[in-house]
């Protein structure tokens, strides 16, 4: 199938930065590293066991987590469809008989397992050598979690897919697009977690995706969603990736049948 | 049916006049002018199934454009066009599943993958049967030479090299046409030659008609019986080439050996051009025959060798761009 053979090459292609996967390894690890000193201090300062519902040790997993996740959830940078659209070269793709946005997807997908594995285990496999970590306590629990992470990485490519697409309308396409990744890199939990807002925050992030694409999959994981919760959780990143893709599907047309007309 | 039929096809592209400094750039918030640029204007023609057409035009003439439309990725803003019997930009998916396209500039290839993993993706987007993907491989790796960098990154490939793995990509599917926009665009003269040669191939051979726009005349003569000649948008001139040589070829030479050194070797409708020792040449218009010309003189003087020269084809084409021998009217008019 076309979309399965999308997501191997795209996979296969990932072999190509070597060098920048091992750079990236490095970097994530060590900025994981100082996060994890930043809260363990403020867990020592304000003498708490539990902030928002996380021990120290789930809030260092979280930590490990989302340094993990950083390179398939892709949180700061993919601009692949904004450089199509801005260089012409969607042209090439408009002359092959597949789904576009699909077809995107396949690519992001096989790029984000070869992210997921060579850029987020080994920060699993050695950030134990200096915390303790939280782990999940059975194959299900663990079946969950990878689930919650697949459907984050996708909710995830949807927003990206998005923020893209405002190429096909404005010229500085690109500068919005980096206030908008900004404010997915705060309001999806990334940066601390979700339960840690204000209760006024909480409520309004929770009525965006953002959540979606890294608070949830790293409560499933940890096991603070669980019970009906998961299932509720599940539910809510599966309807916004679907919202979400049918609101790529109505844009991309929009933009495909204005650059078609107008001719970009 | 003709394969492709085309009717008075237009584009028209609004371009928003950019005003300069910063009170044109605050007038240019709230009101916009704009320029129209006709890409196309008003072109009419046929393409039967089996032909190899060379588009011809200088930068800028409408080539792209029109091909663009052809291939279903832009819209016409006036005229009808059908690719055997489809509507292209309205049924796109149908229609890219029987082309093959090759834009010079651009490429179908994945940057950071070998040539052949590229080619294989190809298989899967046609879904083209496995045997049939690798009988086509090796005939083209064969006619384009692609062994020596199959496995090569598209990265790494000189222009030539991705140019030739490009036309292998647009033909693996068995498409009965294809477009080639550009494909000799800066490259060396024996790039060029193979890449022609392919093309002759897989026209006679496989009997795949062929759309090639090119500005470079070579690729027209080597290739091409019939020429589309565009500029400014308009269609020139369609037809043979010869059919160009006569009507626009200019002056001709005729180079003469006489047999002794004659004083006076003036003649009526010839004017000369150059003369060393007894080898003379003239210039003479369209107004008189070669045969005209040669009999005026033998009858004159003791002639021992000639030779007729046809102009360049080049010089012709120049010559129908430069001076305007096929008149059009200017081709962007500007209007609020
Ligand atoms: N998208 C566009 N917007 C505005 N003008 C365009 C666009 N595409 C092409 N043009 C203009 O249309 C004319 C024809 O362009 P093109 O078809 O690319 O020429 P060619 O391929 O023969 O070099 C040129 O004047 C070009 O600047
Ligand atoms: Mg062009």
């Amino acid at each position: 199938m076309v979309y399965l053979a999308l997501f191997q090459k795209s996979f296969q292609r990932m072999i190509a930065y070597r060098g920048a996967t091992i750079a990236g390894v490095l970097t994530n690890f060590f900025f994981g590293l100082l996060r994890a000193y930043v809260f363990i201090a403020v867990y020592q300062a304000s003498g708490r066991a539990y902030i928002g519902g996380y021990s120290l040790r789930d809030a260092v997993t979280y930590t490990a987590l989302t340094q993990a996740l950083i390179a398939s959830i892709n949180l700061w940078s993919w601009w692949e469809v904004l450089r199509l659209i801005r260089s012409g070269d969607i042209t090439t793709d408009l002359t092959k008989p597949y789904h576009f946005f699909s077809s995107w997807l396949a690519r992001d997908l096989g790029r984000a397992m070869f992210q997921l594995i060579f850029r987020g285990a080994p920060i699993l496999i050695f950030f134990p050598l200096f915390f303790e970590l939280t782990w999940p306590g059975s194959l299900l629990h663990w079946a969950f979690a990878l689930l919650s992470i697949l459907l984050a990485i996708m909710i995830s490519f949807t927003w990206r897919f998005f923020v893209n697409l405002a190429a096909f309308w404005f010229v500085d396409a690109m500068g919005i697009g980096r206030f908008a990744y900004l404010t997915m890199t705060f309001m999806s939990g990334f940066t601390v977690p979700v339960a840690y807002f204000p209760d006024w925050l909480k409520f309004a992030v929770n009525l965006t995706p953002m959540p979606s694409m890294v608070n949830t999959p790293i409560e499933v994981y940890l096991g603070i969603v669980r019970g009906t919760d998961l299932w509720v959780a599940l539910g809510v990143q599966i309807f916004w990736f679907v919202l979400m893709t049918l609101l790529c599907e109505f844009l991309y047309r929009r933009g495909v049948q204005k650059l078609i007309i107008q001719g970009g | 049916m003709a394969l492709i039929e085309v009717r008075e096809l237009s584009k028209h592209f609004y371009v928003a006049k950019h005003r300069r400094g910063v009170g044109g750039a605050l007038r240019n918030l709230f009101s916009r002018e704009y320029t129209i640029v006709r890409a196309v204007d008003n072109i009419s023609f046929q393409i039967e199934r089996g032909e190899l057409i060379g588009y011809l035009g200088p930068n800028g003439a409408g080539k792209s454009t029109t091909i663009k439309m052809l291939t279903g990725i832009l819209v016409p803003s006036g005229g009808t066009l059908s690719v055997s019997g489809l509507v292209p930009w309205k049924q796109r998916t149908e229609h890219t599943r029987r082309i093959g396209v090759v834009f010079g500039q651009r490429t179908n290839l994945w940057w950071d993958l070998p040539v052949i993993e590229s080619l294989d993706l190809l298989k899967y987007i046609y879904k083209v049967p496995h045997e049939r993907f690798q009988q086509n491989l090796r005939n083209f790796e064969k006619l384009l030479g692609l062994e020596e960098f199959l496995n090569t990154p598209v990265r790494s490939l000189s222009l030539g090299q991705r140019m030739r793995a490009d036309l292998a990509g647009a033909l693996l599917h068995d498409p009965d046409l294809v477009f080639l926009d550009e494909p000799t665009i800066g490259l060396d003269v024996v790039a060029k030659e193979r890449i022609r040669s392919f093309i002759k191939e897989i026209n006679t051979q496989r009997g795949v008609t062929v759309i090639l726009t090119t500005h470079d005349l070579g690729d027209v003569e080597k290739l091409c019986k019939r020429v589309m000649m565009i500029d400014h948008g308009r269609l020139l001139l369609d037809g043979p080439l010869s059919e160009l040589q006569e009507r626009f070829g200019g002056e001709r030479e005729l180079v003469v050996d006489f047999a002794e050194d004659y004083p006076e070797i003036s003649i009526d409708g010839a004017s000369v051009i150059a003369r060393e020792g007894q080898r003379v040449t003239y210039r003479f218009g369209r107004g008189m025959s070669a045969s005209e010309l040669i009999s005026k003189l033998a009858s004159r003087y003791r002639i021992l060798d000639l030779t007729v020269r046809e102009p360049e084809i080049e010089n012709t084409v120049r010559r129908i761009y430069e001076e305007r021998l096929l008149s059009h009217t200017s081709s962007a008019i500007r209007e609020k």
